[in-house]
């Protein structure tokens, strides 16, 4: 059997499932929200995990994977999920997901040379996967450290204050003052 | 190969219909970086509100005041007794759901007590415990619950993760405003000292020195006069404001970040050279040097004192009426709440256009008038001379501050403004723009840094929606009438969009204004050349 063609036929299947593993890292209560909602505007993070999935798994079955594709199609899912509340490894677990339903796809199949020799390569493109969604992530805590940085630097506020243009509360002082 | 749930282990744990832990039982995450910090006491003190000593929020104990159950229970009591529409939102919340999805906060995180319902149940429960015979008897079964530490904890947690925007209101079939739960919510933890700096630290500047940062009167002279000296170099049209002038028409009123921080500060430059092509007879003041009000998100008994001020100063200078810069929550303080705090405001007039006659009646009882609306009605009556070319080089879409929009209807004028300054015009997604316009994320107090995942991802529906019209139209420029917006969108921009540039609506005015005596104009506000080609050129 052609492993990747049959892969590309099951990708409606597949990526479901795939979007599914990824609605299922947030509260239950939200995931009919994320996944039912088609209006890209009203649910964003949805549709941003729906359409990074779709183009992920595109790449992620062929044997020669296209890794600026990749990145393209990692970014926002991998941007959005930075700022989400979930630790690093819970941020981009859903990565290594799809690595079981490929292999249980591919299941009853494993006796074929091709389908073994073509899943050592899905494992190396997952490997790839989650090696530039970790670039992509730490990237985008960087720039939230940036952004806080730059907030706090703009304001110059201490310059001014040594500079004699403004005027702090002055602090509490519960003693007395002797005049 | 890592060793994860298979997915059928993984689906067969999935509980779609009933969650194992109840709502009340999830606590909140207070650890680092998922709080405001608290304020400090001075700030307090300084305003004879209920203080408490330095404590932070990843404390297991709180240290409470020993009657903290009473002190609640009463400060519930009086507001109930005082506001009938909180006693009608209590009660009359049917669980339909239309909010549930219409919060950014939800939209952008996930988390199911950012729905506007179930955050208003944190409140609603004490409520039905404390106050409704069914709750009193039946406790968990009327949805009833007593409160704890833990649920004053889950306050202080929600509370603040809400910006008071009032997107979820307009969806609401019985109309309630969850916007005011958040501020009651607020109000009752402000009453144990439990408040957050952001919010304290200004209100407590703008009380002693007349503006959010504490920007003394001279240094807000030095700061006026710096940007005219910039005007004139732009320009060559030298501009003198007056200050604290008696006898003036017009008070002129707008955000401390307008003269304080970047891109704000164009805007303000803007307004300057606007009043000064039009001969407006206005004056600035350096006590009431702040359109903002962060005592709406801090109680009633605050709003109501800073509110004050900028009339004390109009009664004091015997000015005629009031406009308004380009704020956000200062307009749903005048046009909401101001008449019934320190209104009606008799001693003034109501606002007279002297350059179109236009009254402005919807200004009949707060005199007090947006600048959008102003200078709307002067483009209306040719009285502007105009150049849009000026501003070639951005492609604009406006984002619709949730407060002027939401709080007083302003939709139509700021677009009118800026279809007559720009060439390039372009308007976001329907359900994401007018009354349905999503947050800058960073509203009611929530624009500090250590907050600043939540506000990425309560920003993230309004981003999402300028990421389209960048990638369909190519827009550059977002812009908006909020100094919170000028503040929380650059940042936001960068995060999601980062080609896009922020301004307020009259730094494209000023752009585009020709203005009596003024040299050719070889770059914008900013400094930078006009257009694209002579940008390239210099590179």
């Amino acid at each position: 059997m052609n492993p990747e063609k049959h892969l590309k036929d099951k990708q409606q299947k597949l990526v479901e499932k795939w979007v599914d593993a990824v609605f299922y890292t947030y509260p239950a209560d939200s995931v009919k929200f994320f996944k039912n909602t088609k209006d890209s505007f009203a649910n964003p993070a949805g549709n941003t995990i729906k359409r990074s999935i779709g183009l992920l798994y595109a790449q992620v079955i062929r044997t020669k994977m296209d890794p600026k594709a990749v990145a393209e199609a990692m970014d926002p899912i991998v941007r959005l999920r930075a700022v989400q509340e979930f630790t690093p490894a819970d941020a981009l677990s859903f990565i290594l997901q799809i690595k079981q339903f490929i292999k249980k796809e591919l299941g009853e199949n494993r006796q074929d040379e091709n389908v073994e020799a073509y899943l050592r390569v899905i494992e190396l493109n997952v490997d790839k996967l989650i090696l530039i969604a970790f670039d992509i992530y730490t990237k985008c805590r960087e720039k939230i450290y940036l952004l806080r940085i730059n907030q706090a630097k703009e304001s110059v506020k201490k310059l001014l204050i040594k500079k004699d243009l403004l005027c702090e509360i002055p602090d509490y002082n519960p003693e007395p003052q002797s005049i | 190969m890592v060793d994860i749930l298979k997915p059928e282990e993984m689906f067969k744990s999935i509980d779609y219909t009933i969650p194992e832990d109840r709502w009340e039982d999830v606590p909140p995450d207070l650890s680092e970086g998922n709080f405001c910090y608290p304020t400090k006491k001075k700030n307090l003190e300084y305003l004879g509100l209920p203080a408490k000593d330095e404590w932070s929020p990843a404390d297991e104990d709180w240290k409470l005041p020993d009657n903290w159950e009473e002190i609640i229970h009463e400060g519930f009591k009086e507001r109930l007794e005082k506001y009938r529409s909180l006693k009608v939102f209590m009660d009359i919340c049917v669980r339909c759901g239309a909010c549930a999805d219409k919060c950014h906060f939800f939209i952008g995180g996930g988390d199911p007590k950012n729905m506007p319902v179930l955050r208003a149940e944190l409140l609603r429960s004490v409520y039905r415990k404390d106050f409704t015979t069914a709750g009193k008897i039946l406790g968990s079964i009327a949805g009833a619950r007593k409160i704890t530490p833990l649920v004053i904890k889950e306050w202080f947690s929600y509370f603040y993760q809400c910006s008071e925007c009032r997107r979820c209101s307009i969806y609401c079939p019985y109309g309630i405003d969850t916007a005011e739960i958040t501020m009651m919510g607020r109000e009752l933890l402000s009453l144990l000292g439990l408040n957050i700096n952001w919010i304290l630290e200004p209100v407590a500047n703008c009380f002693r020195t007349g503006n959010h940062l504490g920007i003394q009167p001279h240094a807000f002279k030095d700061m006026i006069d710096f940007f005219c000296d910039d005007i004139e170099e732009i320009t060559g049209v030298k501009i003198n404001p007056s200050f604290n002038r008696k006898g003036a028409e017009i008070l002129f009123i707008t955000p401390s970040g307008d003269y304080f921080a970047d891109p704000g500060t164009y805007t303000m430059m803007g307004y300057l050279m606007l009043f000064e092509h039009i001969g407006l007879d206005y004056t600035l003041s350096t006590y009431a040097s702040e359109g903002g009000n962060f005592g709406l998100f801090t109680s009633s008994d605050v709003m109501k004192r800073l509110n004050g001020k900028m009339y004390a100063e109009a009664k004091r200078l015997g000015v005629k009426w009031i406009l308004g810069g380009e704020c956000g929550h200062m307009w749903r303080v005048i046009n909401q709440y101001m008449d019934t705090m320190n209104g009606p405001a008799d001693f003034l007039e109501v606002p007279v256009s002297p350059l179109t006659g236009t009254r402005f009646e919807n200004a009949a009882s707060t005199k007090m008038v947006h600048i959008a609306e102003f200078t709307s009605d002067l483009i209306k009556h040719n009285k502007l001379k105009l150049d849009p070319s000026r501003n070639d080089k951005f492609k604009v879409t406006f984002h619709d501050s949730c407060n002027p929009a939401r709080g007083m209807g302003l939709l139509d004028e700021p677009r009118y403004v800026i279809k007559n300054v720009c060439n390039h015009f372009y308007d976001m997604p329907v359900n994401t723009i007018r009354e349905q316009t999503f947050c800058c994320g960073s509203g009611a107090g929530l624009n500090t840094e250590e907050i600043m995942d939540l506000r990425m991802r309560g920003g993230l529906p309004r981003a999402n929606a300028v990421r389209h019209v960048h990638d369909r139209y190519g827009v550059n420029m977002l812009a908006c009438i909020c100094a919170i917006d000028r503040a929380a969108l650059p940042p936001l921009m960068d995060y999601w969009v980062p080609d896009v540039g922020v301004t307020g609506i009259h730094e494209l005015v000023a752009n585009a204004l020709v203005m009596d005596g003024e040299i050719e104009r070889t770059t914008d506000l900013r400094f930078e050349p006009l257009n694209e080609e002579e940008e390239q050129t210099d590179e």
